[in-house]
């Protein structure tokens, strides 16, 4: 939940005035408020207002082509999504928030990729019925804040029919430089417990666990005064069942598939994220940039670059935002994914999972939110709707892919929200 | 590839050595402060983006942290 302490179109125009001195401990406060670390961006002090959100979202995949497909259903998934949150003050030094996640979930899912018989080009097996999930996760957050620092701890529970994750963690701020630089860090871990729909069937595990633990460090520096930094490193450790209960690959040593083996991945991976992001505010035309950069390597082999943008266009003193969003995604291969195999590998490992494959993305789309202050009793408002549209394509990666996966996704995301402070 | 990861570590240690002598004082942090300037301008939609990141892309999720799912479909 965005925590910001100053009306900043009141802030303005009071500064306009010639009563800057009045509001400096706020807008200091709240500068540094947005200077948290990538996991918590929240302010310098706790909430002051009892806050509450709540958003819909629907995310829907195109369906897979018939020429891309041998088996199954082509409709794929759809995930209808609901989120709460309420946060409030503790203490004059302390907050505490909850956020509840459900997710309805529906649709047929890549199952294995085979040659096509009249050409070898791989297609994609779907599932043959329709799965259907539920998930629920909620998650309690608090933060204690010291004078030039923050601390904060969170606790969470994710479940679905088949799959339970308890999941919690530590994190904190410490800001320095006059305030000018922030300090973060983090440390987490995830207990994961899956158990297959029809587990113990057709080589199908009937559970198992994997377990991951997470840590990042970075720090955000002010450049200007229009102009903020920050860089931070994410490692993640896991360990346990790492693959997909399922998916299967095919042996296909003449454009056949003779045998299918069940999603085999290593049992340990580590993976590491480096993600810098700008902040830059153009005061003649009202407006901000976003600019994200994130480098990810694993030891499974596969590399990552994403660019993100987004400009923030405030229209009628910010009352209104216009923001359009472009993101590009590019990914190498794990080292042990193919398509389909000629023969069984030495070290037993199997995947045709589309994650797993070389291929790159475009996200585009665009938000338009409205922020309310001091409307209906006093109260701040925001409502947002956000859409986006994914097409994801091996042609689209920074390195040329050697054959494209059949079961790579589109999808169109719309997102809708209110937030209230009372 | 780890080459392009070097050029942009040394152009990252270039800003910020150059942004080290800069001390923006409170009183000027106005712009820095606006809602439009945060890190994350809504939790709730990064949260729910940042899981179908992590269900339908190999990469670790932007914030790396440790969270549910299955993510298997």
């Amino acid at each position: 939940m965005k925590i910001v302490r100053v009306n900043n179109r009141k802030a303005r125009r009071r500064a306009g005035r010639g009563r800057r001195r009045t509001i400096l401990a706020s807008l200091s406060s709240a500068a540094l408020a947005l200077l948290g670390t990538t996991t918590d961006s929240r302010a310098d002090g706790p909430v002051e207002k009892i806050e509450a959100a709540y958003a819909f979202s629907f995310y829907s995949e195109d369906s897979i082509k018939e020429s891309n497909t041998s088996l199954g259903d082509t409709s794929r998934y759809e995930i209808e999504t609901q989120q709460v949150t309420v946060a409030g003050p503790l203490t004059d030094r302390s907050d505490v928030a909850f956020d509840f996640i459900y997710e309805s979930m529906s649709g047929a899912t890549p199952w294995f990729v085979e040659p096509d018989p009249s050409g070898g080009q791989p297609v994609q097996a779907m599932s043959g019925a329709t799965v259907t999930e539920k998930r629920y996760d909620g998650a309690l957050r608090g933060n204690y804040y010291f004078d030039n620092a923050r601390a904060g701890a969170h606790f969470g529970v994710s479940g679905e029919n088949d799959y339970l994750a308890i999941y919690s963690g530590v994190n904190g701020e410490y800001h320095l430089n006059e305030k000018n630089t922030t300090l973060s860090g983090g440390l987490s871990f995830s207990i994961d417990e899956i158990k297959p729909t029809e587990g113990g069937t057709d080589g199908r595990i009937k559970s198992d666990e994997k377990q991951s633990v997470s840590l990042n460090g970075g720090f955000s520096q002010i450049l200007d005064r229009s102009t903020t930094l920050q860089t931070s490193i994410s490692y993640k450790h896991s360990t346990g069942f790492l693959s997909d209960p399922y998916k299967k690959a095919c042996i296909a040593p003449n454009a056949t598939c003779t045998d299918l083996l069940v999603d085999n991945r290593p049992d340990t991976r580590n993976q590491v994220a480096w993600l810098t992001q700008v902040r830059k505010h153009f005061e003649f035309i009202d407006a901000s940039l976003h600019a994200n950069y994130r480098f990810h390597y694993d030891d499974w082999k596969l590399t990552s670059h994403t660019f993100e943008v987004e400009w923030f266009q405030n229209f009628f003193d910010d009352l209104v935002q216009v923001v359009p969003t472009l993101r590009y995604y590019s990914q190498s291969q794990a080292y042990f994914y193919e398509p389909f195999y000629l023969s069984e590998r030495s070290d037993g490992l199997a995947s045709s999972d589309y994650r797993l494959s070389p291929y790159g993305s475009f996200s585009f789309g665009a938000k338009v939110q409205m922020r309310m202050e001091d409307w209906l009793g006093s109260s701040d408002w925001r409502l947002a709707i956000n859409y986006e549209r994914h097409l994801a394509d091996a042609d689209f990666a920074l390195s040329k892919a050697k054959v494209k996966n059949p079961g790579l996704v589109n999808f169109h995301f719309v997102y809708v929200t209110a937030d209230i402070k009372f | 590839m780890i080459r392009r990861a070097l050029i942009l570590a040394a152009l990252l240690g270039f800003a910020l050595s150059s942004a080290g002598c800069v001390a923006v004082k409170p009183w000027d942090k106005d712009l820095l402060a606006r809602p439009d300037m945060a890190w994350d301008d809504d939790p709730r939609l990064a949260t729910i983006k940042g899981h179908i990141r992590f269900s339908k892309e190999g990469s670790l999720s932007a914030g790396g942290g440790a969270s549910g799912g299955c993510g298997c479909n």
